[in-house]
Formats: C-alpha cells, sequence, structure tokens
C-alpha cells in the first residue's frame, strides 16, 4: 500500500482526474483503509464540484453590451475598470517622466551644487559632532570626528576620517560615488556605512574599486567588507601579487584621497560566490515543504537560522519549522512547535497562525477538550483575529460532539 | 481513465490573422469576431478564478479593452489564446487584490450547460438535494476569498483550468518553485478552512465517505 504522503501527493491529479489509472488504482486502495487521507480527499474533492460545475456565461443582451463599448472604445478611452487599470500605469510613467525631466534640469542648473544650507562644490567638513549633509541625491550621516570633501557636481565624497552612513536615492543620472584613501564605492541607489578601511551594506548592493577602479567585491545587503582583511586574504595568496593595506594617512596640503599603498593592477580578487538572503532560503524551504521533503526544508531552515535572520524572518522560520513536523509526519511534534511559536511571538501574524492551527491539529486528532481550550485561547488573544468565525465555528462542533 | 475536464476550448487564430489587423483599425465587425471566438474561454478563466459575482461583466469587458489596447504588442510568440488567458489572468487578479469581492449574482448571469456533468455533480444530487451546487460553488469561493489570491489562482488553474505548472508559471509571471509553493500554500489554507466550515465539511463527508472505487 502507498504511504500517506504519496497519496496526497497525487490527491490534486485525482480530483483534476489527470492521474494514470496507476496512480488512481494506488491512490484509491491508499484510500480504503485511512481516514486522515479520505477527509483530505473529501475535502479537496470539493473542488472538483465546482470544475464539474455548469459555468456561469454572459446572456446574449451583456455580451451585446461588452461588443458595443469595446467598439466605441476605439473611438474614445471608455471610462470605467478597464480604463482605470490602463491609466495607472500610464499616470505612474507621467509622473515619473516629469519627476525625472525636473531632476535632470536641476542637476543642469546646479540645484544641487548649492542647495539651501547644503555644501559647496569642493567644501571640506571636519566634523565635531554628529549631523547630516544632503547632495546630489544622496543623504549621508556623520559621526563626531569624520573629515569630508564633498564634490556635489561629480556626486562624489571624498572621506579620509571617521564613519559615514550614506542612503542614496535611485534613479537619478550618474553614479554616486565615495572614495577612501585606499578603495572606491560606487552605488546606484542603496544605503550603507563607510569608513576609510571598511563598508557595510544595509540596503541594495555597491561595488567598491580599487583606486585604478579595478572591482574589488560587490556587496549586497547585510554583507561587510573590509580594507585589511582584503589585504590580508591577498597576503596569504602566494600566487597573487601581495598588496598593502590602505594607508589612511594624509599629508597636510595634500589631496584628500591619498595614492594607495600600491594597489596591484594585475589584482583581481575573486569575489566569493554570492551567499543565498534568508529570504531566498525561505522561499527555497517553502518549496521543499511542498514536495513533501521535510529533512530538506529542515536543513535550510538551519541555513536561514545562521544567516542572522530579522525579527520577522525569524518569526517566519518558527512557523515553517513547525511545518516540516507536520509535513514530516509528527503531529505531536508540530503541536509544541507551533505553541512554542505562539508563546514566543504572540503579537506577530505567525504567532495568530500557530495559535489557531494548534486548535485546528488537536480537533482533527481527536484530543476534543484541548482543542476546545486551544480554541479558546486564540479567541481571548485575537479577539478580532483572521481566523475568528472558522475558530468559533470549530468550537461549536466540538460542544456538539459527543 | 477519466478523460480530464477541459476547459473551453479556445479556437486559435494565427498571429497574423488579418483580422487581428482589422481589430487595431477599429473595425466593430472584426472586435465582435475577436469577442466571440474568444469570449467563451475568457468568461471561463474568468468564472473559475473569481467564482460567482455581479462584477462579472466587468471583468470580461476589462479583458476585451486591455487586450484591444495592447493588441499592437502582440508579436505572437504565444498563442493568441495564451496571450488573452495571461490578461484574463492578471484582471481577475487586480480584482481579488482589492479585496471587495460581491457574491451576490445578478440573475441575467445565466447557467449554461456546457459540458457533460461529471460523477461529482450527479453524486451531489443523489447526496443531499437541499444544497444546490450554485450555493455551494459561492460558499467554497467565500473560503477562497480569504486564501491570498496569487496562491488561490496558481491553485485554481491548475485543477480547474487543467494548466500544468509551467503554464501558471508563465501566465503568472513567476517561477514554477514559487507556482508550485502558491498551490501547496493554498491547498493547505483551503484545507484547513473546510475543515473549520461545518456545512462543508458535511457535505465534503455525505459526497466523499467512501472510497471511490469503481468510479470511472
Amino acid at each position: 500500500m502507498s504511504s500517506c504522503r504519496r497519496t496526497q501527493r497525487h490527491l490534486l491529479e485525482v480530483v483534476r482526474r489527470t492521474a494514470s489509472d496507476a496512480v488512481r488504482l494506488e491512490v484509491e486502495a491508499h484510500l480504503e483503509d485511512c481516514v486522515a487521507c479520505q477527509e483530505e480527499r473529501a475535502r479537496l474533492g470539493l473542488l472538483g464540484v465546482i470544475k464539474d460545475q455548469a459555468i456561469a456565461h454572459l446572456g446574449e443582451a451583456a455580451e451585446r453590451r461588452i461588443v458595443k463599448r469595446l467598439v466605441d472604445r476605439r473611438a474614445a478611452p471608455l471610462p470605467g475598470r478597464g480604463a482605470a487599470l490602463g491609466a495607472k500605469p500610464r499616470a505612474v510613467f507621467f509622473v515619473g517622466a516629469l519627476t525625472l525631466t525636473a531632476l535632470v534640469l536641476s542637476l543642469r542648473l546646479g540645484f544641487f551644487r548649492r542647495a539651501p544650507g547644503g555644501p559647496a562644490e569642493g567644501e571640506r567638513i571636519q566634523a565635531t559632532s554628529s549631523g547630516t549633509i544632503s547632495f546630489g541625491g544622496a543623504q549621508i550621516a556623520y559621526e563626531a570626528g569624520t573629515a569630508m570633501t564633498v564634490h556635489p557636481v561629480g556626486r562624489h565624497l571624498s572621506l579620509t576620517r571617521g564613519e559615514i552612513e550614506v542612503d542614496v536615492t535611485e534613479g537619478l543620472p550618474g553614479r554616486f560615488r565615495v572614495t577612501t584613501t585606499g578603495f572606491i564605492v560606487e552605488v546606484l541607489g542603496t544605503r550603507f556605512v563607510v569608513t576609510p578601511t571598511s563598508v557595510h551594506t544595509l540596503r541594495g548592493h555597491v561595488r567598491i574599486l580599487d583606486l585604478r577602479e579595478h572591482e574589488l567585491a560587490v556587496l549586497h545587503a547585510g554583507e561587510s567588507w573590509s580594507a585589511a582583511a582584503d589585504a590580508a586574504s591577498a597576503r596569504s595568496t602566494p600566487e597573487a601579487p601581495a598588496r598593502a593595506a590602505p594607508s589612511a594617512s594624509v599629508s597636510p596640503g595634500a589631496p584628500d584621497v591619498a595614492k594607495p599603498a600600491s594597489p596591484s593592477p594585475e589584482r583581481h580578487p575573486s569575489v566569493a560566490p554570492r551567499q543565498p538572503s534568508v529570504s531566498e532560503l525561505l522561499s527555497r524551504t517553502r518549496a521543499a515543504l511542498a514536495d513533501g521533503d521535510a529533512e530538506g526544508a529542515r536543513t535550510l531552515i538551519q541555513r536561514a537560522r545562521a544567516r542572522s535572520p530579522s525579527d520577522a524572518d525569524a518569526a517566519a522560520i518558527e512557523l515553517l519549522d513547525a511545518d516540516t513536523w507536520l509535513v514530516g509526519g509528527h503531529p505531536d511534534e508540530a503541536v509544541s512547535a507551533f505553541r512554542r511559536l505562539f508563546r514566543r511571538r504572540p503579537g506577530a501574524p505567525e504567532g495568530e497562525m500557530a495559535s489557531f492551527t494548534i486548535g485546528q491539529l488537536l480537533a482533527e486528532r481527536g484530543a476534543h477538550v484541548e482543542a476546545a481550550s486551544a480554541l479558546n485561547d486564540y479567541l481571548a488573544h485575537y479577539p478580532q483575529g483572521r481566523f475568528v468565525r472558522e475558530a468559533r465555528e470549530r468550537l461549536a462542533q466540538l460542544q456538539a460532539a459527543p | 481513465m477519466t478523460p480530464p475536464a477541459k476547459s473551453t476550448a479556445a479556437p486559435e487564430w494565427a498571429s497574423d490573422d488579418p483580422t487581428v489587423g482589422l481589430c487595431l483599425e477599429g473595425r466593430a465587425d472584426a472586435i465582435e469576431r475577436l469577442f466571440r471566438a474568444y469570449s467563451p474561454m475568457v468568461q471561463s478563466v474568468i468564472g473559475k478564478l473569481v467564482g460567482p459575482t455581479p462584477d462579472f461583466e466587468d471583468l470580461v469587458q476589462t479583458t476585451f479593452a486591455e487586450a484591444l489596447g495592447n493588441l499592437s504588442r502582440f508579436r505572437g510568440e504565444a498563442k493568441l489564446s495564451t496571450w488573452l488567458c495571461g490578461i484574463a489572468v492578471h484582471v481577475a487578479h487586480h480584482h481579488l487584490r482589492a479585496g471587495k469581492v460581491r457574491r451576490h449574482v445578478p440573475l441575467e448571469l445565466v447557467a449554461k450547460d456546457g459540458g457533460p456533468h461529471g460523477p461529482f455533480v450527479a453524486e451531489i444530487r443523489g447526496a443531499d438535494q437541499s444544497i444546490d451546487n450554485r450555493r455551494l460553488s459561492t460558499r467554497l469561493h467565500q473560503l477562497l476569498d480569504r486564501i491570498a489570491p496569487k496562491k488561490r489562482i496558481a491553485l485554481l488553474l491548475y485543477v480547474l483550468e487543467d494548466r500544468s505548472v509551467q503554464e501558471i508559471a508563465a501566465l503568472m509571471k513567476a517561477t514554477q518553485t514559487a507556482t508550485r509553493s502558491r498551490m501547496f500554500f493554498a491547498r493547505r489554507e483551503l484545507r484547513m478552512l473546510i475543515a473549520a466550515d461545518s456545512e462543508l465539511r458535511e457535505l465534503a463527508s455525505e459526497i466523499f465517505a467512501k472510497p471511490p472505487a469503481g468510479r470511472a
């Protein structure tokens, strides 16, 4: 006899009647003895009812009305849904084009050269306290002790000391650059933190170049790069010419950007293959669960956990973790996992989902008293929740049950 | 093996069919021919994805209005029916995403006995005369309204429209992995929602109380 997992995998094929005879007979044989799969088949089978149902069609009068409107529309745009659906992208495009034109004109006319309160071209800033400046479509927050020279015309900033956090607006012409004594950070639109020896990307991605404009690394959101580590890795690679760590010292009167100690133009350090992000790993976990691969899903969850997920991602991970038990055929462990999630994150959507699922699972397993208690807990915690109606109905059924 | 219940078959016009060119010129007879040829397919797709709704006429009209407005971009890389189906899916998704699906159906929307009734319908009639199919369909679609539109559409295209995962992914402009994932979670959510709905659960139990032995 085939397993429940195999049967469940083929149930949709059976419901839509595309399963082969062999598969259908195998499923039916399994259904003879398995109550759980019978229930699943019964519920999904209702979709077959919709499929077989006579399709509602427009009457002749309605069809004539539509044809008339469509023909009229060729002469003049038809107001209504169709126009609204098409109008939105057009309006967005129009507004976008206007904004872009205004920005280009602003740049050409030099509005960004000296915005009111903004820095002048070539202005040198020696910060004694933290603050922010804006120019060239970028907002720069700097720490006390930061020294930099700004070039609004070329959307360029030279950092010699301290730390800055740069938030660059996307869509402006040209690239925004931050130059330090040892490397260049080049971005289109992103947010990142730069010190003279390191870069950390908060959003989007940035390209790190040496002063001869050879690419050193591409950093995606959440990734960091350090000149010292890069130099150390260069030293530890015998075949690669050694590259000294960038010097942060600037001689008085010298340009802001000191020449690098001697970055070798031949060396193009290979960038490690990009690790999948947490959201990518979660997406793959869902796909693994969809394929019934609980073990694979668990491995992916471990990888996601190792990548310091955000709070929201951590909640999603916990929910998927509970799902792996369910998919793996361990309902007791699944209930425990859902309980843990509910206890830890009662305020998150995943916590609410877990709370309701506990009641559902217990009810399906015949534990009526515990199920009622769990559903009452759900209603007490989430009186306006997404599953209130279902929880009340389920409770009523449990109370009516012998 | 029971032959799958095919969705409403659409005729296939070649991309260089003169009617397409005439539609672009705004010829009324060509537009009507296009509408008459593909309207059953579009109505079938929208009807199955959105369910009974008084906005049905509006949605069908929107689909054709969008199609006519973009016909000049149709390069014949896909079949015309596939291209129109993609627009219908987009329109249905747009409508469902707005979250204001009305569920009373005007009398003008008549049920057409377009295909042979399957064994399920026959069994329902035998099992419970008190619930008519349309009410059941409305009830099911009310539950489906609680599932995110992308997940719902992926599942319904697979089950009701007999589309392959590859086709659904192309229609929804998603990866096959994402499509499988959407179908999995839609199925799970629907199962839970039906389990919590006493009327539907009982109906499901009645219809499928026994394994469907002998069912062709």
